[in-house]
């Protein structure tokens, strides 16, 4: 965990420390919504039946990102967010379970904040005064999920207090995108973005623990303003 | 350059913010890593699953089986709770341990919520390691089936539940189980119920505990359940009333007959468990196992049981136990120089061809590929002929004998529970057919030794004795029901057996069952009602 957060600071400083050229910085703002589509596997651990699982829902939230013209073309990007905190609800299928634990389907059994910082390369086509320009970068997504919380009907479930954990995931990343330009400082930014993300949740409920992989394979649609300098 | 070094300041409070997040395990109670006897492991312990006394009745009514125990036991008033505890405890030798167990408590409405009895209850019996009464949501655990029939017969009908799986099962560290060994089990069974006790205030759906303590047990939880009993009363501990169910009691007149070739129905498991359970208790049973065992299956047979191999693959011909074949066909041969009679009464023993109707229950006792070597048998019968039982082979005093000098018959003394008198209510509960743990032997030589003219006889009117395997006594019979039910789960069984092609009228499909599977419904569900009396009363 430190030595990733060790080579994003690097990969902050190398873009900070590029050599200046005209408005090669802008500030992207604008917001995203986080469409995580995960697939969990079925729970396992003691006093775990069959058939429960989780689905993570979406969330918008502000959108930051920070990019830095290379050349022309060439670009890097660092995308950040007011990290999203998504509910994760219970998807329970087991027909031999009491009715009142299939009850609980549905309901909000946790939740999680996402901290999604990704570093992208970017390439933008045509000439940098066209008015409409389409991009596509390819870069490095790392996730971390921290403020795990149980709720009331994850308790119940559980069957106490729980704990959650989710284990960081480093991952490729695409996005594709189109920029408007409004004119020398101001643009328009609409991007569709996603990531491989592969993590593992762990449940502890009074020393009963529980794991399940996760796999999100994340849409994130980005609107955003842009201001160069 | 200053709004990159602005952007990096809001990543870097953003990933330091990651950084601090609240991701460890919290709220998840006290942890007693080095319990004392009594303690609970984790407090509070973790719900494993809960029923509405609908969801219940509704997973009951899912197969044939529940179909009859929710016959048998009736609609469930209460929703159940099942909690898993972890307990600190006692092995066979008085060595420090843990072991776990179920704390099943009602809920809903009324006569579920509040203040409630506990029944403390000891489960028969079993091979499976991973035996674990609290895992209601997993029928493919062992403990399943019995685990059900304790909460629908008892948390469901508004009874807290307390049922240790025993130390040495499922994740205690004690490497064996210290089998039938009355004060291990009892204090095992206390320290459960101080555990649980404990547990109660931080449930998920708290109850209180009445005060109001009932004490049963099935078969080998019958034995432990008199055990209980016996030392709570001993240290001047309340009990409401105890209802023992088929349990070997009279443990050294029901092993004296068991070598003198009344070979019972799984005799080849019990007998491993007993074996170990006492030498890690006593130390002298034997030097080397082959001094009891016979080649074939000493090896390694002191850590065999309990198993997380299934019992029909560990009874597998060329397995690690023979099935049912305790001694050897070929009768023990008389030491030199002993009375003619005795190698005429060795040969009329292997197999004892009465009474005619137990003749071949015992016969399947013995066979070529034996567990118990012949000189074993032999060193016990010895004893056994020199100090006789004073209930087996001849009905005496029916006490045990004064002196055994076998040390299998020391620790069977040691064990055994006819040294006792209960002062409060008792019903003793069995099927007088039963081939497993024999009724007169332990139930009915019971009964003898607490009624009058018995100098232990408890006062009149505390002791309950009920065969669930006798003709019901019309509308004064209190357990006329039981026995009834009894009656055609046994045709049932029979019937069953004989559509599918037995020859036999049904009669080994019932022997198969009887111990394990029809008896156990009807002693609950009676035990349930001498309880709810005992209540009724104000007892």
């Amino acid at each position: 965990m430190t030595t990733r957060l060790l080579m994003l600071a690097g990969v902050l400083a190398a873009c900070a420390a590029l050599p200046a050229a005209a408005q090669q910085n802008t500030f992207k703002l604008g917001i995203s919504s986080v469409q995580p589509r995960a697939t969990t596997g079925e729970f396992s651990g003691p006093f775990t039946p069959a058939g429960i699982r989780l689905a993570v829902r979406d969330r918008t939230t502000p959108f930051l990102s920070y990019s830095r013209a290379l050349d022309a073309h060439w670009g890097v990007e660092l995308a950040l967010g007011l990290p999203p905190t998504h509910d994760i609800a219970l998807d329970i299928r087991n027909p031999a379970l009491p009715g009142n634990a299939e009850a609980l389907s549905g309901q909000v059994a946790a939740q999680v904040r996402q901290i999604a910082p990704t570093v992208f390369v970017n390439y933008t086509f045509l000439a940098p005064a066209s008015a409409v320009r389409p991009f596509v970068g390819a870069g490095i997504n790392y996730t971390h999920f921290d403020k795990a919380r149980s709720t009331a009907a994850g308790d119940a479930l559980d069957g106490g207090p729980t704990s959650v954990e989710l284990k960081d995931s480093t991952g490729l990343a695409l996005q594709a995108g189109l920029g408007w330009r409004i004119d020398d400082r101001w643009s328009l930014w609409a991007a569709l973005a996603t990531a491989r993300v592969k993590s593992q949740i762990t449940t502890n409920t009074l020393g009963v623990e529980r794991r399940s992989d996760i796999r999100f394979r994340p849409r994130v649609l980005v609107l955003a303003l842009g201001y160069a300098f | 350059m200053t709004p990159v070094h602005l952007l990096t300041a809001l990543a870097a409070a953003s990933l330091m913010a990651a950084c601090g997040g609240s991701d460890s395990p919290a709220n998840l109670g006290r942890v007693d890593d080095s319990p004392a006897r009594g303690a609970l492991i984790q407090n509070p312990p973790p719900r494993t699953a809960f029923f509405t006394a609908a969801d219940l009745a509704a997973k009951l009514q899912a197969s044939a089986s529940g179909r009859n125990l929710l016959a048998v036991a009736g609609t469930p008033k209460c929703g159940v709770d099942v909690q898993y505890i972890q307990y600190g405890t006692v092995g066979g030798a008085g060595e420090a341990t843990d072991a776990t167990g179920a704390l099943m408590t009602p809920s809903g409405g009324a006569g579920c919520t509040g203040s409630r009895p506990v029944v403390l209850y000891g489960h028969g019996t079993t091979t499976a390691k991973r035996y674990n009464l609290a895992n209601l949501l997993d029928e493919a655990n062992p403990a399943w089936s019995e685990a059900a029939l304790i909460a629908s017969m008892y948390a469901a009908q508004g009874f807290i539940v307390v049922a240790p799986n025993y130390a040495g099962y499922d994740a205690s560290r004690l490497g064996y189980h210290p089998y039938l060994n009355a004060e291990q089990q009892s204090s095992e069974m206390i320290d459960a119920l101080a555990a649980a006790r404990k547990a109660l205030p931080g449930l998920l759906q708290p109850v209180q505990d009445s005060g109001k303590l009932f004490i049963t047990g099935y078969s080998q939880g019958g034995h432990v359940a008199m055990a209980t009993h016996r030392a709570l009363q001993a240290a001047g501990q309340p009990v409401t009333a105890s209802a023992p169910m088929s349990g070997p009691y009279a443990l050294a007149a029901f092993n004296d007959a068991v070598f003198y070739g009344n070979v019972n129905l799984g005799s080849t498991l019990f007998t491993p468990l007993l074996v170990t359970s006492y030498q890690k208790a006593y130390g002298n049973l034997y030097t080397r196992l082959t001094d009891l065992y016979e080649p074939a299956y000493a090896s390694g047979i002191d850590t065999l049981l309990p198993s997380d191999t299934p019992t029909a693959t560990l009874t597998v011909p060329g397995g690690r136990l023979p099935q049912t074949a305790l001694f050897s066909r070929t009768p023990p041969t008389a030491p030199a120089g002993s009375p003619p009679a005795l190698q005429a009464t060795l040969n009329a023993i292997t197999p004892p061809t009465t009474p005619p109707q137990l003749a071949p229950l015992f016969a399947l006792g013995f066979g070529p590929s034996n567990l118990l070597n012949n000189q074993a048998r032999l060193n016990y019968l010895l004893d056994a002929l020199a100090r006789p039982d004073g209930a087996f082979p001849s009905p005496g005093t029916g006490l045990p004998a004064a002196e055994p000098q076998h040390p299998v018959r020391i620790a069977t003394k040691k064990n055994d529970l006819r040294n006792w008198t209960p002062t409060r209510p008792v019903l003793l509960c069995g099927g007088s057919g039963d081939p497993s743990v024999f009724y007169s032997l332990n139930t009915q030589l019971m009964q003898g030794l607490w009624s009058a003219p018995s100098p232990a006889a408890m006062p009149a009117g505390l002791l309950s004795v009920l065969d669930v395997d006798s003709p019901a006594g019309g509308v004064a019979d209190p357990f006329a029901a039981a026995k009834a039910g009894f009656a055609q789960a046994k045709a049932g069984a029979a019937s069953a057996a004989v559509s599918a092609g037995a020859s036999d009228g049904g009669a080994s499909a019932v022997l198969q069952a009887y111990h394990g599977g029809l008896v156990p419904p009807f002693c609950n569900v009676a035990a349930r009602g001498f309880f709810q009396q005992a209540l009724a009363l104000g007892l």
